[in-house]
């Protein structure tokens, strides 16, 4: 082998090299996935790094991939886990995580305030920082007697007006299973061929409908909390309403964020600092202001303008009892309402 | 006797078009010998099976007295270290003159006396589109004889050229074979490039190696040929 | 560096690369023991792809890439005509504005359509421009997509262009000038295949166009099984009629390109245009232009408020780490081919056959296959998966470029690049890449390009604590912040841009 041959390989070698160690680099870390959105959770992992001296590394989701991604890489990565720690923005991806074994039990100190309803009971997810469902509408278009409840999506008076995110991903895919698991399978089924019936808009994301009822492309649509405010913030032409809080009617989807320890990963003792420290209320304070996410921990304060939980009338459902039911809203959608 | 090159019972089949049907050749050491006959007849195919560059479908070759291309062997034709000037040039369009000549060898000195001696001095830095078929040709013999080799393969070197460099081109072919002491194999139309040549000629006919002449035995045929009476 | 040594070195990466993760990650899909699972295993096989909703999706996907494919093969032949075979003004600005359009992700492309026809309620405070065009179909998927994909087209057919020397146009003149498109669609048939499959499996790749514009694709079903159902195992078996069907174009490519071509002709100097070469030439242009170009950078500029620099710089280490990437992976697959095309031109069938095995495959799922392997052999968590999804994704791509252009090493060439070798690697730099060069440069940027914007594999397979643009930019589009992804799409149009105009002004691009 010429001389310049033994070099040019040694070159490659030192490359290759050079990017395993990169990647290799022992230090005091914690490596986590983030699911929630990436500009309101970065400042909030930073300032972990800064209190803790604990270098975090994160892995952002997109919300075009939304859960493809992230899940998927957990199932995937479970011979060999990278993350330590997942940050879900909803519940039932946290449910099936643990149902598939690649969550770790963690009772945190910090999630003795939550309430029971919004943790697994044998701590392998707590939730913190919610979102609600909410129909957002366009205050030009409605400027009065606005739609308040799912139920209106099927009102002839508003056909071909309402638009929903795609129910097969997402927080509207939890949505929909919760309506299975509140309703029933029939009537649930029968809300959603009426939907169809009166020509409700598919869109591709819940930031889309919010953008549909700001143009007016939409009148009216399903979206979440955030989503909402956000356009109210940049004093958009919006309003937005929580669904079916009368008496008789079936409530609302509150949807928390979730923190969880993976099985056999890395670094758990870091891992666990970074759960105590998302379960604090400062935590829940910042979300708050910056996305609009209701704290589920009475001693944080938040401003007035952020509602809390409890004003909300919540589904009489719980996490487990939706879970149960995604499977069969998912291959209904997808034969029925999407076909 | 043992020879430099040969080729013993070969067939070689194109499709199903059996262009070689069990030919025989044996060629000594620092003879060159001629490939005579009809288009078509596989004379080019017979430099191609030397050269390695096709595989026999039956039959022995050795080169040097070593086995080369058999039913169990193939030597590629990157390992026999032959020399070769195609039918159809082979050049690359993107090198020049001087830079063909350079790929094959180190030898500068040697560079500059081919060049000199096929009068492509002045044309060194041309790309081969910016010479003329003759031009081309002889670049093309220049980079075969730049390459020192024992064997040199001939595929009509001469087909473009005319009378005055082609007698140019014969003497740097001879003054070659000297210095390498090379066995040569040439093909041609011309059978006055064999008399200027060759030590013999052999000539195909039906996929084998009809007979074996001297160059002046096959010229007085010739000469017969083109002077018969014509038929009434 | 003996051929023998750098063939099996070849075969050893193609198996360590491709072969094994795909193997080990079909091996899990066979059921340990052969009893009634078997029998179960088989049955839901069967009831999942007979399923008649899923074989009329998938119908009705092949229809609109079929349309996708062949609308832009013709809007981007019709350019590749004029520009190699007519001298005119401004030949290379036009070529490179024609180009421009491919630098824009499709989903992206879209995003600005939409915004132009008052989805989001730009133009629609313009009243006169409130076009209520209903978008939201597969017409609009296939005009946007066909705008999207023709410049490959367009640029890799002019490559076939100019393999039609004079040596080939001279005795059509002589004997029968109307014979010209006869001979000349045969020798070009090769590049227009190629250009029809590649076009095709950009759009079997894209899932995010058609569910933006409310159209179910087959790439989405897939996706959904990801998405929703969590089960790879179906999203597996809805994969199979994908890579069934890149198998075919592999078999398909390697007849057609058989074809030998001439080496391109720098003294060819093509005649002017005429009248009404002129009218059409121009008008059609300046029509795709504005389609493809004016309207989105228009509502780039619009969206980003002229405020390009700042979200450039707040992305700086995710732009350089994307252009790192992209640039290592666009050598190092365009290498490979050439390699791989060169070296094992003998064993072509069975190799290259093999590495086509992705071309059509859903990037979610070759993302989990790699993530599973990786995860298997302890290596996930490097960058090493994401450079062999990078390679494997985008390998098939690259040999799909150079194969015609490998037509220009002729018997007579390959012949002499052996006889006269001083070692098969010196002969292979020295000789081969010159001659294919053009394809070379071809592939290089395209994949640079594809890799720049790919999102689903970065997704899956990026270390922790890396991100790229394209990541970036699609996050920032769902949250609605358009002004940063209308800067940030400017800039990674402009900054090729600027590059090729500086290659340009340099070497000067003939023809």
């Amino acid at each position: 082998m010429k001389k310049r041959h033994v070099l040019f390989l040694s070159f490659i070698l030192g490359v290759c090299l050079a990017f395993l160690l990169v990647t290799y680099h022992k230090e005091n870390v914690v490596v986590v996935y983030v699911a929630h959105d990436q500009d309101y959770s970065e400042p909030i992992l930073k300032e972990f790094e800064k209190q803790t001296g604990i270098k975090v590394k994160a892995l952002y989701d997109t919300e075009a991939t939304k859960t493809v991604g992230l899940v998927n890489r957990l199932l995937a990565e479970k011979n060999n886990p990278q993350a330590d720690v997942f940050w879900n923005n909803e519940v039932m991806r946290s449910i099936l995580l643990k149902e598939l074994g690649i969550l770790q039990p963690y009772c945190s100190p910090n999630a003795k305030d939550i309430p029971e309803f919004y943790k697994d009971p044998e701590c392998y997810w707590t939730g913190f920082a919610a979102r609600a469902r909410v129909i957002i509408y366009n205050t030009e278009k409605i400027k009065e007697n606005p739609p308040t409840s799912i139920f209106d999506f099927t009102d002839p008076k508003w056909k071909g007006k309402a638009c929903i995110a795609n129910p097969l991903l997402g927080t509207t895919s939890t949505h929909f299973a919760a309506l299975f698991a509140a309703l029933g399978d029939e009537k649930a089924k029968e809300l959603l061929v009426k939907m169809k019936e009166n020509d409700v808009k598919v869109v591709e994301s819940n930031s889309m409908v919010r953008d549909q009822v700001v143009v007016g492309e939409c009148w009216f649509g399903l979206t979440d909390t955030d989503d909402a405010y956000d356009a109210i913030r940049e004093e958009k032409p919006v309003s937005f309403v929580f669904p079916d809080q009368k008496n008789e009617q079936i409530g609302d989807l509150i949807i928390p964020n979730t923190v969880m320890l993976i099985k056999n990963s890395p670094h758990p003792e870091n891992g666990k600092k970074l759960i105590d420290f998302l379960l604090t209320p400062e935590v829940e304070e910042k979300l708050a202001k910056i996305a609009l996410q209701m704290p589920l921990k009475n001693s944080t304060s938040v401003p007035q303008y952020v509602p809390r939980v409890s004003s909300i009338k919540r589904m009489n459902v719980s996490y487990y009892q939706i879970f149960e039911k995604m499977n069969v809203s998912n291959q209904f959608i997808q034969e029925n309402f999407l076909s | 006797m043992s020879y430099y090159i040969t080729l013993h019972d070969v067939r070689k089949k194109f499709g199903k078009i059996e262009v070689l049907k069990g030919l025989s050749l044996n060629v000594k050491k620092g003879e060159i010998i001629g490939l005579f006959g009809p288009s078509g007849s596989g004379k080019s195919t017979i430099l191609n099976l030397i050269a390695g560059l096709e595989r026999p479908d039956g039959g022995r070759i050795t080169l040097r007295n070593t086995t080369v291309a058999s039913d169990n062997v193939f030597v590629s034709p990157e390992e026999r270290n032959v020399s070769m000037v195609f039918q159809d040039l082979g050049l690359w369009p993107h090198m020049t003159v001087e830079e063909h000549l350079k790929f094959v060898s180190d030898d500068r000195r040697l560079i500059s006396v081919v060049l000199k001696q096929l009068g492509l001095e002045k044309k060194k830095d041309r790309l081969p589109e910016e010479l003329s078929g003759g031009e081309r040709q002889r670049v093309s013999i220049a980079r075969a004889l730049t390459k020192p080799s024992d064997i040199l393969l001939l595929d009509e070197p001469f087909s473009f050229l005319d009378l005055k460099l082609r007698e140019r081109v014969k003497k740097t072919i001879k003054d070659y074979k000297k210095k390498n002491e090379s066995t040569v194999v040439i093909v041609s139309h011309s059978v006055f490039d064999f008399i200027d040549l060759c030590d013999r000629v052999a000539i195909l006919k039906d996929g084998k190696i009809s007979k074996i002449e001297k160059p002046r035995e096959l010229l007085l045929e010739f000469q017969k040929f083109y002077y018969r009476k014509p038929k009434r | 560096m003996e051929s023998r040594t750098i063939k099996a070195s070849l075969i050893i990466l193609i198996a360590l690369l491709l072969v094994l993760p795909l193997t080990y990650f079909f091996l899990q899909f066979i059921p340990q023991r052969i009893d009634y699972q078997v029998l179960i295993f088989l049955y839901e096989f069967v009831k999942f792809v007979y399923n008649k909703r899923i074989l009329k999706v998938f119908a009705k996907t092949f229809f609109l890439g079929v349309s996708v494919s062949l609308f832009s093969l013709i809007v981007g032949f019709i350019p590749a005509y004029f520009l190699e075979f007519r001298s005119f003004r401004l030949k290379n600005f036009i070529r490179a504005s024609l180009f421009i359009p491919f630098l824009i992700p499709p989903y992206l492309f879209v995003f600005s359509w939409l915004g132009f026809l008052g989805k989001r309620g730009l133009f629609s405070q313009i009243h006169f421009l409130n076009l209520s065009i209903d978008i939201y179909n597969p017409l609009a998927l296939i005009f946007f997509l066909s705008l999207s994909f023709f410049p490959v087209s367009m640029l890799f057919i002019s490559l076939g262009f100019r393999n039609i020397t004079k040596k080939i146009l001279n005795p059509i003149k002589i004997f029968n000038e109307k014979g010209f498109w006869k001979i000349t669609l045969l020798l070009l048939k090769p590049y227009l295949l190629i250009s029809f499959f590649v076009t095709l499996s950009l759009f079997f790749s894209e899932y995010i166009v058609p569910s933006y514009l409310r159209i179910n694709t087959y790439q989405s079903e897939i996706f959904v099984q990801l998405a929703t159902f969590y089960d790879v195992r179906k999203a597996s078996f809805l994969t199979l009629p994908l890579v069934i069907f890149s198998l075919i174009v592999a078999i398909l490519s390697f007849k057609v390109c058989k074809i030998k071509t001439e080496i391109p002709d720098k003294k060819f100097v093509p005649p002017h245009l005429i009248r009404r070469e002129k009218v059409f030439f121009y008008s059609f242009t300046v029509i795709v232009l504005v389609l493809s170009l004016i309207i989105p950078l228009s509502v780039f500029l619009a969206e980003s408020k002229l405020d390009v620099l700042n979200p450039l710089l707040e992305t700086k280490g995710i732009f350089f780490t994307s252009v790192l990437f992209s640039t290592l992976i666009s050598f190092s697959t365009t290498f490979l081919s050439n390699v791989i095309l060169f070296y094992l031109r003998s064993s072509q069938k069975f190799v290259n056959f093999l590495l086509f095995f992705t071309l059509l495959m859903p990037t979610p799922v070759l993302g989990v296959v790699l993530t599973t392997f990786f995860s298997a052999i302890k290596l996930n968590g490097t960058v090493l998966p994401l450079i062999d999804g990078y390679v494997i994704k985008f390998l098939p791509f690259s040999l799909l470029f150079m194969m015609p252009e490998y037509g220009k090493v002729t018997k007579s060439l390959e012949s002499s690049i052996r006889i006269f070798s001083r070692g098969s690697l010196i002969s292979f730099f020295k000789i081969v890449l010159p001659i294919v060069k053009e394809g070379f440069f071809f592939s290089l940027i395209t994949i640079f390009i594809l890799c720049f914007g790919e999102a689903s594999l970065a997704q899956l397979l990026l270390p922790p604590g890396l991100q790229t643009i394209s990541l970036r930019m699609e996050t920032l589009l769902h949250y609605g912040n358009y002004q940063a992804v209308a800067s940030l799409s400017l800039s990674t149009v402009f900054i090729p841009l600027a590059l090729y105009s500086l290659y340009a002004l340099f070497k000067g691009v003939k023809r």
